[in-house]
C-alpha cells in the first residue's frame, strides 16, 4: 500500500517538482526536503535509546509531551557516524500523519527551486540509494539531492521494523511450541 | 398502606407536638406545624371520613392564628386537638377497615372536633358537612380520593409507577373487579400472591386489561363514581350564603393569581421547587374550600390540576412543555369559572364551560397531552414580540406595559393586565428559552478524544511545572518573590490536574447494577438462589477503566454464580444458609482501585485444579507449589474444573480472558478461597488508563520504569543464593523457590551496567502468574507517571510497553513486565537447546 502511494508521488511528482524545499547538511552534500513535510526543526536534546531496534533509529525524545522517534540519517545512509557540533539538529517531519525526527548535520536554507532546475536521478555517482531521492535540483549553482522522505521513513523502516517483529513472532511461537 | 398511613400520623403527631410545645406566640411554629399538616392531607388516606375536612379547617384556624398579632391560645388548643384526633382515627383503624363500618369512638372524636373547628371559624352550621350520618361514607368526601376512577386514569397511572410499587396494582385490581372485571383481577390476583410477587408481570396483566376496559368504551355502570366522572356536567344548585361565596371567589382569585405567578416562574427555572409549592398550595387551598361550599365543578378541576402538580412537587414529571400548558390552561378555566361566579346572587350555578370535560380528561392523562412547540426559526425574540406575532396582542400594548415598568417582569403584567393568558405568555417564554438555550448550553459534548488531549496537555503541565519547580537554579538565585509565584502556578497546575481527571471519572455503580442483573438472570436459570451484595457502588473510575473492566467482572461474577455457589440441597446438606450470598465491594486504596468479589461457595478445589493442570501438561506431577500458586492455575488457558460445561461457563476462557484484560490494564487479580468457605478474587486496577505507579530504575546509563503492581519486592542478593542450572541458566533461591534472573542489560544492550550481580539489585516481578528476577543498577524511587505510546512507526518494541515523560524531561520507556518474562523463558529454551 505504501508502494502504491509512493509511485502516485512519484508520478505526480514528475509533472512538477518545483516548489519550496528546507535544505540541510549530510557528510559534506547538500539534501533537500519538500518544505511542507516539515513541522519544525529542534536543537539537540537528549535522546532516549529503544533497545532492539534497527541500528539508524536512535531512540525517542519528548517533543512537547508527544514521544516521537528519531532517525539517524547518516547511519540510514550508511554514511560514518559524524560528530555532534552546535549545528547538529533535528528536523521533525510528518510523515503520513506521523510525526518523525530526522537527525542532520546541519540546516542551511529554504530553496525556490522550479520545475526545470530539477533532473531525474542519476543511476549512480550519489551515495544514497536512488529509490529514496526524488530529483537532481540544480539552482542557484549548488547541486541538491531532493529526498523522497516519505520513502525514506516509512517504506524501508516499516519494512525493517516489520521484519523484526516477525522475526521475533517466530520465535515466540517456537518458544510457545516448546512450551 | 399502612405505611403510608403511619407517615401521615406521624406527621400530625409531629404538628401537633409543634403546637403544643411552643404555645400561642411562635409564629414559626404554628407555621412549620401548617407545613405539616398541608403535607399530612396530601398524603390521607381517602376513605376516612371527615379528615380531610378536618385538616383543611385546621389550617385554616392556624392561617388565621397566624394573620392575628396575638393569636388566642383557645385556637391553638382546639387546632391541636383536631390534628391529634384525625392522627386518633388513623391509628385506631385503617382506611380498610373504615368503609361502612359503625363510627367508633374515635371516628366520632373527628367529627366532634370538625364541628368545633366549623364553629370557631364561624361558618353556617347548615352548610357543615359534619353534621351527617358518619356509617354513610359512600357519599363523596370533601377529600377527593388520590386513585383515578377510569381506565384512561389507571394506565397513566400504572405506567407512571416505580418498579417495587405494589399499591396501585392492588388498587387497580380491586377496581377491575369492581367494574365487572373478574377474569383480569383473578389473574392480578394470582400474581400478586406471596411476598416475592412478579409486579412487572403483574402491571403487564393490568395494562392489558385497561386497555380493554378502555376500548369497550362504556364504562360497566356497577361504578357509580365512573358515571358521575364521566358524564357531561350538570347544573349544580347552590343553597350556601352569597356573601361567602363572594368570599371565596375573592379569595380563589388572589390564589389564583399567584398561582401563576409561580408557574411562570418555574416556567424560568424548572427547579424552583418554593415556586412549585407555591402553585400546588394554590390549587390545594381552592380545592378545599370550594368542597365545602359543593362546588363541585370547581372541586374537580382544582383536585385534578393539583394532582398534576403533586407529581412535579414530588420530581416525578417536571413542570415544562405540555404539563406547564396544562397546569395555565386549568388555572385559566378556573379563573374564567370564579369569574362567573362573581356575580351570581341566587339559583342555579352557572354550567361549566365547554372545554371543562376536555381538560379534565387531559389532566388525568398528562403524559399524553404534552405537546412541543417547534422551535422558532429567528433568533431570540423578546416576549412581548412572541406575543404579537402570534396575534395574541397588539404591539401597542406591549409597548404601553413595558413602558409603565413596575419592578415586575413584562410577562407577569401583561398576564395582570389581561391582556393575554397566563397559557400564552408561558408559551412565549418557553420559546424564547428555547431559543436562548440553542445559543449557550448548560453542558457540552466533548469527544473522548479531545479530552485525552486535554489530560495529557495537562500531565505535561504537570512535569513542567515540577521542572520548574525544583530547578535548583531557579531556586537558589531566585528572590522570595519568584518562588511565591512559582509555589502558586504549582498550586494551580495541581488543581487544573484534579479538575482535568475528574472529567472522565463516572461511578462504578452501572456497571455493578449490571453485574445484579447477571446474578439475578443466572441464579434463576441455574435454579439456584442467590443474594447479591453491592458495597461502595459510588466508587470513582476513570470512564475507559469502567468499558475495560466490564467484561472481566461479568465472567467473574458468572463463575461465582455458576461454580462457586452450589445448589440450595448441597448448601442445606453443608449445613449453611440455603440462599447462598455473592458480594461485590469496590473501594480506593493508594491510588488503585479495589474490586472485590465474594462468594460464600464451595471455594476452589485445590486438588481438582492442581490434576487438570497435571493432565493437561501446566506442571509437572509432583510439582511442589502453594495453594496461592495453585489457585493462580485457573487464569491458565484450558484449565476449567467446572464438571459441565454449562452455556455460561466452563469452557475454560473465562478466568484466561479476566487475567488478560486485567494485565493489559496494568492490573492484577489475586485469589484467596477456603473450602466450604467460599472464595474471594480481588481486582487491583489503576484509577485510569493514563497514569500509573511506576517504580524508577537505573540500568547502566538508561532509566526505565517498572509499573509498581508487578512488583514483588526487590533484594539484594547473598552469593550462596545464586546459581547456575544446566541449560536454565541463572537461578536466583528465593524462600524456597528457584526463581530465573533476567539481565536486563544484556537484553537492552546496555553498555556500563553493572555485571556482577552481587553488585546490582534484583527486583522480583510477576506477570502470568510466573516470577522473573531482574538485574538492575539501582532503584530510583517511585512516581506516578503519564503513559504515552512509542509511536506507530516504531511498531510494537517487546519488553516496553510505552514511553513517559520523566521528570528531567526525557522521555522513560516503561518495561512490559509480561514480555520480559517471555523473553526470559526463550532465552533460557535457548540455553537448553
Amino acid at each position: 500500500m505504501a508502494e502504491a502511494d509512493v509511485m502516485t508521488e512519484t508520478q505526480v511528482a514528475e509533472v512538477d517538482l518545483g516548489g519550496k524545499y528546507l535544505t540541510f547538511g549530510l557528510d559534506g552534500e547538500e539534501y533537500g526536503l519538500e518544505i511542507l513535510k516539515v513541522r519544525e526543526i529542534i536543537g539537540m536534546m537528549d535522546i532516549t535509546s529503544v533497545p532492539r531496534t534497527p541500528e539508524f533509529v536512535l531512540g525517542v525524545i519528548n517533543l512537547r509531551g508527544n514521544v516521537i522517534p528519531v532517525i539517524d540519517l547518516r547511519c540510514k545512509f550508511g554514511m560514518e557516524p559524524g560528530e555532534q557540533t552546535e549545528e547538529t539538529c533535528i528536523i521533525v517531519v510528518d510523515v503520513d500523519g506521523m510525526e518523525m525526527g530526522i537527525l542532520v548535520d546541519r540546516v542551511s536554507e529554504v530553496l525556490d527551486i522550479t520545475g526545470e532546475e530539477i533532473q531525474p536521478p542519476p543511476a549512480f555517482g550519489v551515495t544514497v540509494n536512488t529509490d529514496f531521492i526524488l530529483g537532481i535540483g540544480k539552482a542557484a549553482s549548488k547541486v541538491t539531492i531532493l529526498l523522497n522522505i516519505n520513502r525514506v521513513l516509512t517504506s524501508s523502516d516499516a519494512a525493517t521494523v516489520a521484519e523484526v517483529g516477525e522475526t521475533d513472532r517466530h520465535s515466540d511461537m517456537e518458544g510457545a511450541d516448546q512450551q | 398502606m399502612d405505611q403510608a398511613q403511619s407517615h401521615v400520623e406521624e406527621l400530625l403527631r409531629r404538628a401537633a407536638g409543634y403546637l403544643s410545645d411552643a404555645g400561642a406566640t411562635d409564629r414559626d411554629a404554628i407555621s412549620q406545624a401548617g407545613a405539616a399538616l398541608e403535607e399530612a392531607a396530601g398524603e390521607l388516606p381517602p376513605e376516612i371520613p371527615h379528615a380531610g375536612s378536618v385538616l383543611s379547617l385546621t389550617l385554616e384556624l392556624l392561617q388565621v392564628a397566624y394573620e392575628k398579632p396575638d393569636p388566642d391560645p383557645q385556637t391553638i388548643d382546639l387546632a391541636v386537638q383536631a390534628t391529634l384526633s384525625v392522627a386518633d382515627r388513623l391509628g385506631a383503624e385503617g382506611p380498610e377497615a373504615a368503609d361502612g363500618a359503625e363510627g367508633p369512638e374515635a371516628a366520632e372524636e373527628v367529627r366532634r372536633a370538625g364541628v368545633k373547628l366549623w364553629a370557631t371559624l364561624e361558618r353556617d352550621p347548615a352548610m357543615s358537612p359534619f353534621e351527617g350520618d358518619l356509617s354513610d361514607t359512600s357519599e363523596p368526601q370533601p377529600s377527593e380520593p388520590a386513585w383515578p376512577r377510569d381506565a384512561d386514569g389507571w394506565t397513566a397511572l400504572l405506567l407512571g409507577i416505580g418498579p417495587d410499587e405494589r399499591e396501585p396494582l392492588e388498587r387497580v385490581r380491586a377496581w377491575l373487579a369492581e367494574v365487572g372485571h373478574v377474569d383480569a383481577a383473578g389473574a392480578l390476583d394470582a400474581l400478586l400472591e406471596g411476598d416475592d410477587a412478579d409486579l412487572d408481570a403483574a402491571a403487564e396483566v393490568a395494562l392489558e386489561a385497561l386497555a380493554t376496559v378502555s376500548a369497550a368504551g362504556s364504562e360497566p355502570a356497577e361504578c357509580p363514581e365512573q358515571e358521575e366522572a364521566d358524564e357531561q356536567p350538570t347544573c349544580l344548585e347552590f343553597s350556601g350564603d352569597a356573601t361567602l361565596l363572594a368570599e371565596f371567589v375573592a379569595e380563589s382569585l388572589d390564589h389564583i393569581q399567584a398561582a401563576e405567578a409561580g408557574m411562570l416562574a418555574v416556567e424560568a427555572d424548572p427547579t424552583d421547587a418554593e415556586a412549585i409549592a407555591a402553585v400546588f398550595r394554590a390549587f390545594h387551598t381552592i380545592k378545599g374550600t370550594a368542597g365545602f361550599l359543593g362546588l363541585a365543578h370547581i372541586q374537580e378541576l382544582a383536585h385534578r390540576a393539583e394532582n398534576l402538580l403533586d407529581r412535579v412537587r414530588r420530581g416525578e414529571i417536571q413542570l415544562t412543555g405540555g404539563c406547564a400548558d396544562l397546569a395555565l390552561e386549568s388555572s385559566d378555566l378556573l379563573k374564567e369559572m370564579l369569574q362567573e361566579l362573581e356575580g351570581w346572587i341566587d339559583g342555579p350555578l352557572p354550567p361549566p364551560p365547554a372545554q371543562f370535560v376536555e381538560l379534565l380528561a387531559k389532566l388525568s392523562a398528562p403524559d399524553h397531552a404534552v405537546t412541543e412547540d417547534p422551535l422558532p426559526a429567528d433568533a431570540i425574540a423578546r416576549t412581548g414580540d412572541i406575543l404579537v406575532n402570534q396575534g395574541i396582542i397588539d404591539r401597542a400594548t406591549v409597548e404601553r406595559l413595558a413602558a409603565e415598568s413596575d419592578g415586575r417582569p413584562l410577562g407577569e403584567r401583561i398576564v395582570a393586565s389581561g391582556a393575554a393568558s397566563a397559557t400564552d405568555v408561558a408559551g412565549a417564554l418557553r420559546k424564547q428559552r428555547k431559543a436562548a438555550q440553542s445559543v449557550t448550553d448548560a453542558t457540552v459534548r466533548v469527544s473522548t478524544e479531545r479530552l485525552d488531549a486535554l489530560v495529557n496537555m495537562v500531565g505535561e503541565l504537570v512535569i513542567a511545572n515540577a521542572m520548574l519547580a525544583q530547578d535548583e537554579e531557579l531556586r537558589e538565585g531566585a528572590s522570595q518573590k519568584v518562588v511565591r509565584k512559582i509555589d502558586q502556578i504549582s498550586k494551580i497546575t495541581r488543581e487544573l490536574q484534579n479538575v482535568s481527571m475528574s472529567l472522565r471519572i463516572v461511578p462504578l455503580s452501572a456497571t455493578f447494577q449490571k453485574m445484579a442483573r447477571a446474578v439475578r438472570d443466572l441464579s434463576r436459570k441455574s435454579g439456584k438462589k442467590v443474594e447479591f451484595v453491592t458495597e461502595g457502588d459510588d466508587t470513582e473510575i476513570d470512564r475507559n477503566m469502567v468499558e475495560a473492566i466490564g467484561d472481566p467482572l461479568l465472567h467473574m461474577v458468572r463463575n461465582a454464580v455458576d461454580h462457586g455457589i452450589e445448589t440450595s440441597e448441597e448448601r442445606l446438606a453443608a449445613g449453611k444458609p440455603e440462599v447462598g450470598r455473592v458480594s461485590l465491594r469496590a473501594y480506593h486504596a493508594a491510588g488503585s482501585v479495589m474490586i472485590e468479589l465474594q462468594d460464600d461457595g464451595r471455594g476452589l478445589d485445590r486438588d481438582r485444579i492442581y490434576e487438570k493442570a497435571v493432565a493437561r501438561g501446566v506442571i509437572e506431577e509432583g510439582t511442589q507449589i502453594s495453594d496461592e500458586e495453585v489457585y493462580r492455575l485457573i487464569f491458565h488457558a484450558g484449565l476449567s474444573t467446572a464438571r459441565e460445561v454449562t452455556d455460561v461457563s466452563g469452557r475454560g476462557v473465562g478466568m484466561d480472558v479476566v487475567r488478560r484484560n486485567i494485565e493489559a490494564m496494568r492490573g492484577r487479580v489475586d485469589i484467596s478461597s477456603t473450602p466450604g468457605e467460599g472464595s474471594t478474587f480481588t481486582l487491583r486496577v489503576p484509577l485510569t488508563l493514563a497514569i500509573i505507579d511506576g517504580m524508577l530504575l537505573r540500568v547502566g546509563c538508561e532509566q526505565y520504569i517498572l509499573p509498581t503492581v508487578s512488583i514483588i519486592r526487590s533484594v539484594r542478593p547473598e552469593p550462596s543464593a545464586l546459581s547456575t542450572i544446566h541449560g536454565r541458566g541463572e537461578m536466583l533461591q528465593l524462600q524456597g523457590r528457584m526463581i530465573p534472573i533476567l539481565r536486563l542489560h544484556r537484553l537492552f544492550k546496555v553498555e556500563d551496567a553493572t555485571n556482577c550481580v552481587e553488585d546490582g539489585l534484583l527486583v522480583i516481578t510477576e506477570a502470568s502468574g510466573s516470577s522473573v528476577a531482574l538485574l538492575v543498577d539501582e532503584l530510583l524511587g517511585q512516581q506516578q507517571i503519564v503513559i504515552k505510546s512509542l509511536g506507530d512507526c516504531l511498531g510494537e518494541v517487546r519488553g516496553v510497553s510505552g514511553a513517559a515523560i520523566l521528570g528531567d524531561g526525557r522521555v522513560g520507556l516503561i518495561l512490559d513486565p509480561e514480555g520480559l518474562h517471555r523473553m526470559a523463558l526463550e532465552s533460557r529454551e535457548a540455553l537448553a537447546a
